[in-house]
């Protein structure tokens, strides 16, 4: 199967993951091409269109995300091809996705053409060397103009990376309490992330918010306070080494994930954990 | 006049499904008979923010008329019925009858018969990917179809000269400030205004009496459907942390894990 990777600029993270994930579905080095920036996708379809056909490309992976999701959709439309995103689990002939807002794993056949986005954090990042790549740069959008791209407020992989984080619902009353699960998450060594809830209602930046739609974490703690345990939500927690749940409902559903669970009023319960951790002499 | 369309899904609340509905499904849907139907929480953000650019685009002396569109939305008269008392002046549902569950190319292409037949529209309004299968792909292949340019992971948008002005979500975080001519079709993302907003009494009793339109549309088949759907989570048997106060339970907790955890 010719396979091709289709990567973004400064994002070299990806075009690993990707490389594993075409070598789960194919023998054959795959090409790889690197658009020169993730600002419009549009600028890039006419490109990719006509490279797509000069080289019989059969499979076409891009980085899930907001950029490659862009690209890829786009492409796949213009080319009249079959199109899976957020993909998980590839196989020669098969590919796996969440769906039901992750409470099922939704599998594919493959078909013999298609384009794909891959979820670059369930590809471990193959070693070995990765094929010479093609920059591609894009066509004039006249349509538009980028007049500033504004950095991130904080670092964005701050979450992805964290040993240790604090994850905050609903229930946890940010709005009130807010102080006091940042002093707990500044006590533990952690990062402070929350739910989407959290994230819609302005608590927290969208950048910590945990999940589907957000970050899929792999810390060795995560305590979550004051989330339900929904689905889409546990998906970003579940593979914590250590995952300790705060809920003052003992049917919550965050309690099945969980390798302990306290039932509390969530606020409560991170202020006498603050004043033992200061006690004992953490932070 | 500026005419104003909103692409809206109405779905099951997945997250009050009991955990057996989730086993032995084959590739049917579980059964969602008892819980509610909500508006997928990016239509829910797609809806008002095609509002709040009406709101705007009137504060500018310009005429505004805004449809709502929906395909297939089983039972939601909870939520439609609050449309047209909210500003949409139209709302129209396109029932298919048929599983479309893993067909965004089909969603697609009947959501833009209507558009097409009842368009020209300036802009058109989609939340960037709904239940159960959150492809994020419906938008793209409606704008496709539309021959509308497209702007995704859109969070503010603001009229400006005779276009918009846009912020959008970049990978990793930043913000892309950008100027675009009308039309175009927006995607809605983690947007800044994401509730929809609640009619007054007022209001409502100015619409009592409305009734969505409804009309049929033939679905074709879904071009990639899955080939099974298997139960995807994590049980553990979680141990429950003892104690009549937060302070000994917080004791406890610290003494059987945090502290080997921290060390
Ligand atoms: C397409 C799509 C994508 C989504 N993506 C994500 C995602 O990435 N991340 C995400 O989180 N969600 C996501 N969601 C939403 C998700 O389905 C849930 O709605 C959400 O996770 C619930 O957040 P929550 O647990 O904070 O709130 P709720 O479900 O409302 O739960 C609040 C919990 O707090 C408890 N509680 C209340 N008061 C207290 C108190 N005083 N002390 C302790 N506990 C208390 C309650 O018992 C309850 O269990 C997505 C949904 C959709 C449709």
């Amino acid at each position: 199967m010719k396979t091709v990777l289709v990567t973004f600029a400064a994002r070299p993270e990806e075009a690993r993951a990707l490389l594993a994930a075409a070598r789960a579905l194919a023998d054959e080095p795959p090409l790889w091409w690197e658009l020169t920036d993730d600002s419009c996708a549009e600028g890039y379809l006419a490109p990719l269109a006509g490279r797509a056909q000069a080289q019989g490309a059969e499979a076409l992976l891009f980085p899930a995300g907001k950029a490659g999701l862009s690209a890829a959709a786009q492409l796949a439309a213009r080319l009249g091809l079959p199109i899976l995103t957020e993909l998980t689990a590839l196989t020669k002939d098969r590919a796996a996705r969440a769906a039901y807002n992750a409470n099922l794993t939704a599998w594919f056949a493959l078909p013999a053409r298609f384009v794909a986005t891959v979820t670059v954090s369930a590809f471990a990042p193959a070693g070995g060397e990765l094929p010479a790549a093609e920059a591609v740069g894009p066509q004039a959008e006249p349509w538009n103009e980028l007049v500033e791209r504004l950095p991130p407020a904080e670092d964005p992989l701050a979450l992805a990376g964290a040993e240790r984080v604090v994850a905050c619902g609903k229930g946890a009353a940010l709005k009130k309490n807010l102080p006091v699960y940042a002093e707990l998450a500044q006590l533990l060594g952690a990062e402070l992330g929350g739910t989407r809830p959290t994230a819609i209602d302005g608590d927290l930046p969208h950048s910590r918010l945990i999940g589907i739609s957000g970050t899929l974490l792999h810390p060795k703690l995560c305590l979550a306070l004051g989330a339900s345990g929904a689905q889409a939500f546990a998906a970003g927690v579940q593979k914590s080494k250590l995952l300790i749940g705060v809920n003052n409902d003992p049917t919550a559903p965050l309690f099945r994930l969980c390798h302990a669970g306290v039932v509390a009023d969530a606020a409560e319960f991170a202020r006498a954990l603050c004043d033992l951790l200061r006690e004992q002499g953490n932070g | 006049m500026k005419r104003i369309l909103a692409c809206f899904k109405v779905t099951d609340d997945f997250d009050s499904l009991m955990p057996a509905e989730w086993e032995n499904l084959g590739t049917g849907a579980p059964d969602t008979s008892y819980v509610k139907r909500l508006l997928g929480c990016f239509d829910e953000a797609a809806l008002e923010n095609a509002l709040l650019f009406g709101d705007a685009l009137r504060a500018l002396g310009e005429e505004v008329e805004l449809t709502a569109l929906t395909l297939d939305p089983g039972y939601s008269d909870h939520i439609v019925k609050n449309l047209p008392a909210i500003g949409f002046a139209r709302v129209v549902c396109l029932e298919s009858g048929a599983d479309l569950r893993f067909a965004p190319e089909e969603t697609a292409r009947l959501l833009s018969e209507f558009i097409k037949e009842n368009g020209p529209y300036d802009a058109v309004f989609a939340g960037q990917q709904a239940p159960p299968y959150n492809s994020g792909l419906v938008p793209y292949f409606l704008a496709a179809r539309l021959g509308l340019h497209c702007l995704a992971n859109v969070r503010v948008l603001a009229p400006e000269g005779g276009g918009v002005t846009v912020l959008q979500e970049a990978d990793g975080g930043g913000t892309l400030r950008r100027r675009a001519e009308l039309p175009l079709l927006f995607v809605v993302g983690n947007a800044e205004r994401s509730y929809l907003r609640v009619p007054t009494l007022r209001e409502k009793l100015a619409t009592k009496g409305f009734a969505p339109e409804r009309r049929a549309a033939e679905a074709g088949a879904p071009a990639l459907a899955p080939c099974a759907l298997e139960r995807e989570s994590v049980e553990r048997s979680c141990e429950m942390i003892e104690g009549g106060t937060a302070e000994e339970q917080a004791r406890a907790l610290y003494d059987a894990y945090l502290k080997e955890a921290l060390s």
